[in-house]
């Protein structure tokens, strides 16, 4: 996902001089042929997440179109105030680039995973926030947002993930909706790479899936589409529990005076993980594993 | 008076008229920043709104936005906004807020309001414009206080890295802070030393005693960026305001301060 995401953004950068690519410390070799092809659309700035945000909106308010590239937590976290007023509240043509979201970076702790990234940036007035599932998804949104106007957060998979999204459906703002049954009353709503696990899940259950990849701005048209009082709702996101698709689910449900049948949610608690392993490892930890998740399901629903 | 040192004391009259009629402000942090803002808007790059038009125009960016009555004023004596927006001076439906905001009021190129973002911002401006080819300068204005802010010296390295030799930054050295003393809360000598270490063109200029010398430094052929220490005082050209910290930002004001600064003005 990230290497079909890289290159995406170096084939965009061949059509559009105004595309420019900003990395803080990047691995050795990272787009080589950007930088020997296009050097003056090519930085590479050093460990500086907060200057890298705000150059990039500099650079932007002079009309480039600016893609910054590190580890998501770094540029979340460390640089939430830089998005926050350089680029967010300037709606500056933006796209930050993070690596490592969610659980990829487990076994390299809590400084390094980006579990709370929907939450701080769900906030945020103008920002995309979007949550592929897999490298199809990643070069469709790529390509979408060369184009589009306003600042956009990309938080990135590990790489390698199974491909499940075709690119024909994939557009920012449109959730995927995977029906396995019209009839169905149950409904799993996610995001991310736990588009995988959840249609794992679908095999074994009765259920649909609707696939947020934009995790904001929320679409809420298609959740209430989906959702009525005799759903049985599970929300499965690789986050913290507040902040997230399921906050969003839940906000919105109720605004519209929709009370489902029954809702839970699989996140990562409310503490940040407190060992170390790798994505699938803390999975088993946390028993968000689709085994541990169907047998819930199973038990609660009376499947 | 020289011509110059009249235009400034202009504006520290107008600076005292928004603060008036707004009834609050940061006034001495203002101050300070007259003679800066004044070489670089009337002299060194002339800009009027017909710049604002169009890509090809210097920019200078205001970072330590708490400044922004300086700003203000002169924005207004070149024509940017009428003068009617002095009497809504942080107030709803007004432009002209305790920090300024780019889009709002004509001339401001950032927003600002938090510290060490400007210079940021400014790089990728310089960036940016010597990719396109343009052959236009960045100024950036911190305040001393706002180079406590680690950002401003992760932009430091990049200036140098990147080789901006359109970009200058002018330090506000007034030498007091919120708290007191740069000297004591945060000290930043050698200051030049650093900014030369980081591989700035440095220059050290006296804006109390020849504010003049600004220009002649803005001037100057220029290879790398640059980085010019501006010796200035809180409160700079009024007797009252340059001797009592407790000015720094007000945010209630009678009829009596006021008459009682005009009468302090140098």
């Amino acid at each position: 996902m990230r290497k079909t995401g890289l290159n995406t953004i170096y084939e965009c950068a061949k059509e559009d001089k105004n595309i420019v690519f900003i990395g803080s410390d990047l691995g050795p070799g990272t787009l080589d042929n950007f930088k020997e092809e296009m050097p003056s659309q090519f930085y590479m700035e050093g460990i500086s997440e907060a200057h890298v945000i705000s150059m990039a909106a500099g650079m932007a308010m002079e009309g480039d179109r600016v893609y910054v590239n590190t580890i998501a937590s770094f540029l979340t976290r460390r640089s939430l105030e830089q998005v926050a007023l350089d680029i967010c509240a300037e709606n500056l043509n933006v796209t930050i680039y993070g690596n490592g979201g969610g659980l990829v970076y487990g076994p390299l702790g809590h400084s390094h995973t980006a579990v709370d990234d929907f939450a701080l940036l769900a906030a945020l007035p103008n920002l995309v926030v979007l949550a592929p599932a897999d490298a199809n998804e990643m070069r469709e949104f790529i390509k979408q947002s060369a184009t589009y106007e306003g600042p956009i957060y990309i938080r990135l998979g590990k790489g390698g993930d199974p491909l499940v999204t075709e690119k024909k459906d994939i557009k920012i703002g449109e959730p995927l909706y995977y029906e396995k049954n019209p009839d169905s009353n149950n409904l799993i709503i996610t995001t991310g790479i736990m588009l995988q696990r959840s249609l794992d899940m679908a095999k074994e259950l009765d259920v649909n899936i609707l696939h947020y990849s934009t995790v904001k701005p929320f679409n809420t048209k298609l959740l209430l589409e989906h959702v009525n009082k005799s759903t049985n709702i599970v929300v499965i996101e690789e986050h913290l529990k507040n902040g997230g698709i399921g906050t969003s689910v839940c906000q919105e449900l109720i605004e519209s005076s929709i009370s489902p049948k029954s809702f839970h949610h699989f996140h990562l608690g409310t503490e940040y993980i407190d060992q170390y392993g790798r994505q699938e490892e803390i999975f088993e930890y946390l028993e968000l594993t689709p085994e541990k998740m169907i047998n819930v399901l199973r038990d609660k629903w009376g499947l | 008076m020289t011509e110059f040192s009249k235009l400034c004391k202009d504006i520290r009259f107008d600076i005292l008229e928004i603060f008036e009629k707004g009834g609050r402000g940061h006034v001495p942090s203002a101050y300070s920043l007259v003679e800066i803002l004044a070489t670089l808007y009337f002299d060194t790059f002339k800009l009027i709104p017909e710049n604002f038009k169009t890509q090809d125009r210097h920019r200078v960016l205001l970072s330590k936005g708490h400044g922004c009555l300086a700003l203000y004023a002169i924005l207004y004596r070149l024509n940017f906004y009428d003068k009617s927006e002095f009497h809504k001076f942080c107030k709803v439906g007004g432009i002209l807020g305790g920090h300024p905001t780019r889009g709002k009021v004509p001339g401001v190129e950032i927003s600002a309001g938090s510290l060490g973002h400007g210079m940021s911002l400014g790089i990728g401006q310089a960036i940016s414009l010597k990719r396109k080819g343009l052959d236009k300068k960045v100024a950036v204005i911190v305040g001393d206080g706002e180079c406590n802010e680690g950002s401003i010296w992760e932009a430091a390295l990049s200036a140098n890295k990147n080789n901006l030799d359109n970009f200058t930054v002018l330090i506000d050295y007034n030498k007091i802070q919120s708290y007191g003393p740069v000297a004591t809360v945060c000290p930043l000598e050698p200051f030049q030393d650093k900014w030369k270490s980081f591989g700035f063109e440095t220059y050290e200029v006296d804006m109390i005693n020849n504010p003049r010398e600004l220009k002649a430094i803005l001037d100057k052929e220029q290879k790398s960026p640059r980085a010019i220490i501006c010796h200035t005082k809180k409160g700079q050209g009024n007797s009252i305001l340059e001797s009592d910290i407790t000015w720094h930002h007000k945010n209630k004001v009678s009829k009596e301060d006021i008459e009682l600064l005009k009468g302090a003005m140098l």
